[in-house]
């Protein structure tokens, strides 16, 4: 198969219009970077406080540190650790 | 020695790339109407992205963007043939030779001195400053898929596919562009030069089909590929000496699934990012192990390579038009020889090129003579058949393209013949997550179209939520730590 016929899917979906509009796409990708950050708040925190001393560090543990607690106080963080238990089995 | 110098953290499953492509999206769809500053913010998020890998090699992306820009642009102001041929040699020379010095300048200097070795001991003290080199280079992340890039865009200018871009900003932007740059797909400047020149607002973008894309090739890779390379391949193709038959086997067929798993992740997710961007990319990846033959498999398999192998080497060699049969597997070994050496410099990424080079020309020279006889086999045994022997025969190149020397290569081998050892990685999760990779290709080319389409139907706050649950639930299932991407090292 040629390169433009693998372009043709995206283009023969693009022209039939599959899809939804520019606004609703935001907004879905809005709602799942905060969902994401929420459902991830622990791990987040844990990530920035392994990273090499400095600013940078200071910045991502100062930034996660409250959706750590949010997501810890919400019971968000059960997801991933549910998800982590199944992998262990 | 080439190193390959990789830093994970902007790589596409990571938290650092998360925020980089949410400022990108959200600068991408902001700034559409005003275009130049658009491409301008495009090319600097692209070379940011690159330069988070080593800030060094923006040098080489700029510097390859002129270079090639010029030649276009040579092509068309000269009308004498000649010249247009220097200048395509010159330009192609240049492209070549970054890849050779960058990748093939510690093989080819170690192959040098080895065959000096043969004629006695050689005078260290003037080999070694060629070794203390040649240890240094470092090679750049993506620079085989950018060449190619390069090489299409020139080739395609000088046979007049295309005219030059309009501008060197507009070229740059199609070279660099960040979810296809550092390992593909190879993007023919024909395909995506127009789209960026012109970036247009799309009234709807395909958000089902990229949250499939992106998710899926997630899973592929945190949940499938590395699971396997840590669970059972790495561990059997770093001591094989130390496992049976069974081990060995399934490390084998692992490393198959792992390998299409991590490279259809990166395409796949490099492909739904384009499309939340508003930007088409082609497939690169279409279930390559239900084909039926060699020649389906490279139909399937890494799409963008084979099919630019097929266009600027095998055909220009003469492909398979007006030759006997010796002058097209002659055709078909240079092409997949040189496919093979593309991957990497060593003589086990060769012997893997060499191997799909006599596959396919066993299988075209081999069908004509049954075909020729009346002799042929079908039914649903039969392909069944066919498709166990052409994942075999691809499994046993795998095994080449995995080892390091061929050293390991035989190692392999010998352990694959202990059939009476104890079975030690082969674990009921192991067979489980090797069969769930096999099914992922259920999941290429256009076969989830309407889990798609219902996706994309929902409200974007269950879009949004969803996505998000089966995100985390993703990175649960995975292993921890971040592994780069299989590819990056080619």
């Amino acid at each position: 198969m040629s390169s433009r016929t693998q372009l043709d899917i995206g283009e023969r979906r693009a022209a039939r219009h599959a899809g939804r509009s520019r606004a609703s796409v935001f907004l879905a990708v809005g709602i799942f970077y905060l969902a994401a950050a929420l459902l991830n708040g622990r791990h987040l925190h844990e990530d920035a406080l392994k990273r090499e001393y400095g600013p940078v560090r200071d910045i991502w543990v100062a930034a996660t540190r409250p959706l750590h607690a949010l997501s810890t106080a919400l019971g968000l963080d059960r997801v991933r650790g549910a998800a982590e238990t199944l992998r262990k089995e | 020695m080439c190193v390959a110098y990789i830093l994970a953290d902007m790589i596409f499953t990571t938290v650092d790339f998360a925020l980089f492509f949410l400022v990108v999206f959200g600068l991408c769809w902001s700034l559409r109407s005003e275009v130049t500053l658009w491409k301008w913010v495009m090319l600097g998020a692209s070379w940011f992205f690159y330069g988070y890998w080593d800030w060094r090699f923006v040098g080489l992306l700029l510097g390859s963007s002129v270079v090639n820009h010029l030649a276009a642009l040579g092509f068309v102001r000269i009308q004498r043939s000649a010249w247009r041929r220097t200048v395509l040699v010159a330009a192609v020379v240049f492209n070549l030779g970054s890849i050779a010095f960058f990748k093939y300048a510690g093989f080819l200097f170690e192959q040098v001195f080895a065959v000096r070795m043969w004629f006695g001991d050689p005078n260290y003290e003037f080999w070694m400053p060629g070794f203390d080199f040649v240890s240094q280079i470092v090679l750049p992340v993506g620079i085989s898929f950018f060449t190619f890039q390069a090489l299409s865009y020139v080739v395609d200018v000088y046979r007049g596919r295309m005219k030059p871009a309009d501008s060197l900003l507009d070229f740059a932007l199609y070279l660099a562009f960040f979810p296809q740059l550092v390992a593909g797909p190879i993007v023919r400047a024909v395909d995506l030069v127009g789209q960026l020149a012109k970036p247009g607002k799309p009234e709807t973008l395909d958000v089902g089909r990229a949250t499939f894309l992106i998710l899926g090739g997630l899973f592929k890779k945190v949940v499938v590929a590395n699971f396997l390379a840590e669970n059972i391949v790495d561990p059997v193709f770093a001591r094989p000496d130390l496992y049976g038959a069974w081990d060995t086997l399934f490390a084998v067929y692992g490393y198959a699934i792992q390998i299409y798993c991590d490279f259809s992740a990166y395409s796949d997710m490099a492909i739904g990012f384009c499309l939340l961007m508003g930007f088409h990319i082609p497939l690169n990846f279409d279930a390559p192990y239900l084909a039926g033959s060699i020649q389906k498999f490279w139909r399937r398999w890494h799409i963008s390579l084979s099919s630019f192998l097929r266009d600027y080497l095998y055909i220009p060699l003469g492909g398979s038009k007006g030759l006997g049969e010796w002058g097209v597997c002659r055709n078909l070994m240079i092409t997949f020889l040189l496919g093979g050496l593309w991957h990497g410099a060593g003589w086990t990424f060769i012997a893997w090129g060499a191997l799909h080079g006599l596959y396919l020309s066993v299988e075209r020279v081999g069908g004509r003579i049954l075909s020729a006889r009346g002799i042929g086999w079908r039914g649903p045994v039969a392909a069944v058949s066919r498709r166990v022997a052409v994942w075999h025969l691809v499994c046993l190149s795998w095994l080449f393209f995995r080892c390091q020397d061929f050293d390991q290569a035989l190692a392999m081998f010998r352990s694959l013949g202990e059939w009476g050892g104890s079975v030690e990685r082969l674990t009921g999760g192991v067979l489980l997550v090797i069969g769930v990779g096999y099914l992922t290709q259920l999941l290429d080319g256009e076969r989830c179209e309407k889990a798609w389409d219902v996706f994309g139907r929902r409200h974007p706050v269950t879009q949004g939520a969803l996505a998000a649950l089966a995100f985390v639930i993703i990175l649960g299932l995975g292993p921890t730590g971040v592994a780069p991407f299989i590819y990056f090292q080619f």
